[in-house]
């Protein structure tokens, strides 16, 4: 997202709250994590931004700084840019507000993020686990994830022939 | 008076509601791929229909965080099979965009050609299997026989039928040469007046515009609301094609229209649309082959890059238009030889969480015409 | 048919019951539909012309209840385990199985993911291998074929169906 849209952003939300970062290559806007739903009503609506096409939502787990790091990435037709929201929620109460009053397939990006990462989405419809079945242990995605060794009877490891 | 009778035996029975539970899939011929539909029915009408999905969840993403950039590539092949191509491209392009690294213009072209050519042979697939679907086995078996044409340059030119990994990072892996050129060409020539000879057959047959026309309407607003991506977006009539609006590689020197659903037998956005739009697809790739073959540049196919690639701490994200729409990778580098996440966007994700709404009214029939159009492919859903 | 007596002018063969009836079995192995990943994109142009599994009398059912043989075609995951042994013994005796591809053989590619089954003879009796990644559709074909030699080769009137190796 260029410079200009952010402008706009921080106008109506403070230069203190969201912070603009540039070292990547695609530069991201750094959101508190209780701010997301509103600042993703705004770029959704706003007559100069509309970023109305949600592409993906990812979860980042950073075992060392102990947060989980969600990025949005959302894409204008009228700027024909890609906005990079990131918020980040510590690891061991991961929760966050669901933003799938605003996009609807935000639901379902949700749910694979809390199969996976195991973040809790506040008035999400529906909560539960996507992929992996509903049994399931831990949140393979961290990286502090180790593979059981029994599921369900199967053994979930094979000798490589001799 | 019989009436009479039964009210009078059974006051509370309401003979026209009776809700059913029905389970459809994994196992089922119609479902692309492994998907589990857990179907509540009143007679013929689904009152709602739950995907269940994540029976083909392979953990690819995790896979990435253990497996070095360059060696990859084959684990993308496997996220949509039917389309191995797009993503390969998106992945290299992922990894090249973080390292820096120029593609030479051969190569470039050279990806066109190889993307384009599977675009026809997904479309192909997926156009045949919806006719299937429905209940028509003569066309998929037509468009088998050209798949496997496709299949035979393919294996020409990348060494594998289904499995591509054609790209490296840099490049491709292969050069074009002049009996593969002769015979993509001859293939075209071939092929373009079998999409008119598959439209007499099917495209315009009354029983398949029936069973399409008017079914499962997608209006523009749930389109962009459920982020549809690809021919299903376009099915509704918004011109969204990743190739124009970011555009990559060289797909700005091709002249290509982008064709958009328009009402064509019915409602705007109906299952007939999203079929149609594949069709139309299928000659606008035609044409960027030919224009990538006849203006493709001498020179080198790929950069020589380093053995052990390493990439310093950075991120982005790239997408490419895939056959299912917009596939995007994105990747976050930490220094070491190998991604530190990688998450993988796919079309088919989105498209299958419209369907708990869409379904909503429809005969179960129905419901198959909407799968089929919405043309999803299991381990892009699950990964 | 190995053992035959053919009577040319009579226009009659003398064999055993086994042969004739292993000769039937053989020419009509119908396999049950199970796609489950890239291996089904292989198993559907086997299906189709060029290799076409039809003339061989094999054609797909899709149903376990009507299939001889089931033919694994790609990934399991622990999800769809369990459903594979569900349909595997909805299907009656005799039953085959061809695990088809490397990721059904033992885990592939993808032997070191969290939730693939490494190898679909952990769950159920496999009687064939076919290798690659996917396989051809010759080699598939190959694997066929093995299997109606297996057939030949069984006793039926004995073990009216039941294989000792059964689970």
């Amino acid at each position: 997202m260029t410079y200009k849209g952010y402008d706009i952003l921080a106008l109506r939300f403070g230069k203190d709250t969201i912070i603009y970062c540039d070292k990547t290559l695609n530069p991201y806007i750094e959101v508190s994590s209780d701010q997301i739903q509103e600042v993703c009503i705004y770029i959704r609506y706003h007559p100069e931004l509309k970023f109305s096409f949600f592409f993906s939502l990812s979860g980042v787990d950073y075992p060392e700084k102990n947060r989980i790091t969600l990025v949005y990435h959302l894409f204008s037709m009228k700027l024909k840019t890609l906005c990079v929201l990131k918020a980040s929620v510590n690891r061991n109460h991961p929760e966050l507000e669901s933003i799938e009053s605003v996009w609807k397939t935000a639901g379902w990006f949700e749910r694979e993020i809390h199969d996976l990462l195991g973040v809790n989405f506040i008035r999400h419809s529906n909560m539960k686990r996507l992929l992996l079945p509903d049994d399931w242990v831990g949140y393979p995605l961290r990286k502090d994830y180790k593979e059981p060794l029994l599921y369900h009877d199967m053994e979930t490891s094979r000798d490589k022939p001799s | 008076m019989l009436k009479n009778q039964l009210s009078h035996l059974k006051p509370q029975a309401t003979p026209f509601m009776e809700e059913m539970i029905l389970n459809m899939g994994p196992q089922h011929p119609s479902t692309h791929g492994v998907l589990n539909f857990l179907i509540i029915t009143d007679g013929e009408v689904i009152h709602q229909a739950l995907p269940n999905v994540g029976y083909l969840h392979r953990g690819i993403e995790k896979l990435a965080e253990q497996t070095p950039y360059t060696t990859f590539i084959p684990f993308t092949d496997r996220i949509d099979y039917l389309s191995a191509m797009f993503a390969n491209h998106v992945y290299v392009m992922a990894v090249e965009t973080l390292a820096n690294i120029e593609v030479p213009e051969r190569g470039e072209y050279l990806r066109v050609i190889a993307c384009e050519l599977n675009r026809i042979a997904s479309h192909l697939i997926s156009t045949g299997a919806l006719a299937l679907d429905i209940g028509a086995s003569t066309p998929f078996v037509h468009w088998i026989r050209e798949r496997e044409c496709i299949n035979d340059i393919m294996e020409a030119l990348c060494g594998a039928r289904l499995t591509y990994s054609y790209m490296r990072v840099g490049g491709v892996s292969r050069d074009i040469s002049q009996n593969i050129k002769d015979a993509v060409l001859k293939f075209l020539d071939h092929f373009e007046p079998i999409i008119d000879e598959y439209n007499r057959l099917i495209s315009f047959n009354g029983i398949f515009i029936k069973r399409l026309a008017n079914v499962a309407i997608i209006s523009q607003v749930d389109a962009v609301n459920f982020g549809l991506v690809g021919p299903n977006l376009r099915g509704s009539g918004i011109e969204m094609d990743i190739r124009r609006a970011i555009p990559y590689g060289v797909y700005d020197r091709f002249d290509f229209k982008i064709p958009i659903g328009l009402g064509f037998q019915g409602t705007l956005g109906d299952s007939y649309d999203r079929y149609f739009v594949r069709i139309l697809e299928m000659k606008e790739s035609c044409s960027i082959v030919r224009q990538a073959l006849e203006t493709l540049p001498p020179g080198d196919i790929r950069t020589k890059i380093k053995r052990n690639l390493k990439i310093r701490e950075n991120e982005c994200y790239t997408c490419v238009e895939s056959a299912r729409g917009e596939m995007g990778i994105y990747l976050v580098s930490d220094g070491s030889d190998r991604p530190y996440r990688l998450k993988i966007k796919t079309g088919s994700f989105t498209a299958m969480s419209i369907v708990e709404k869409i379904s909503q009214g429809l005969m179960v029939a129905d419901l198959i015409a909407l799968i089929g159009s919405l043309d999803v492919v299991a381990p892009e859903i699950d990964r | 048919m190995k053992g035959n007596i053919i009577i040319t002018d009579k226009n009659t063969i003398v064999s055993t019951m086994d042969d004739v009836i292993n000769w039937m079995r053989k020419s009509s192995i119908w396999y049950l539909l199970f796609g489950t990943a890239c291996c089904a994109i292989e198993l559907m142009q086997t299906g189709g012309p060029r290799t076409d599994l039809d003339r061989i009398g094999s054609v797909f059912r899709s149903t376990p209840r009507q299939a001889d043989l089931m033919i694994v075609a790609g990934t399991v995951t622990y999800k769809m385990a369990e459903r594979i042994v569900l349909l595997y013994h909805q299907m009656a005796d005799p039953k085959y199985v061809i695990s088809m591809g490397s990721c059904a053989n033992c885990g592939g590619l993808f032997q070191n993911s969290y939730s693939v089954l490494k190898g679909v003879d952990k769950i159920i009796p496999v009687d064939i291998y076919v290798p690659g990644c996917p396989p051809r559709p010759e080699a598939l074909m190959e694997g066929v074929l093995a299997i109606r030699e297996i057939m030949m080769k069984e006793n039926y009137l004995k073990n009216h169906g039941r294989r000792s190796n059964d689970i």
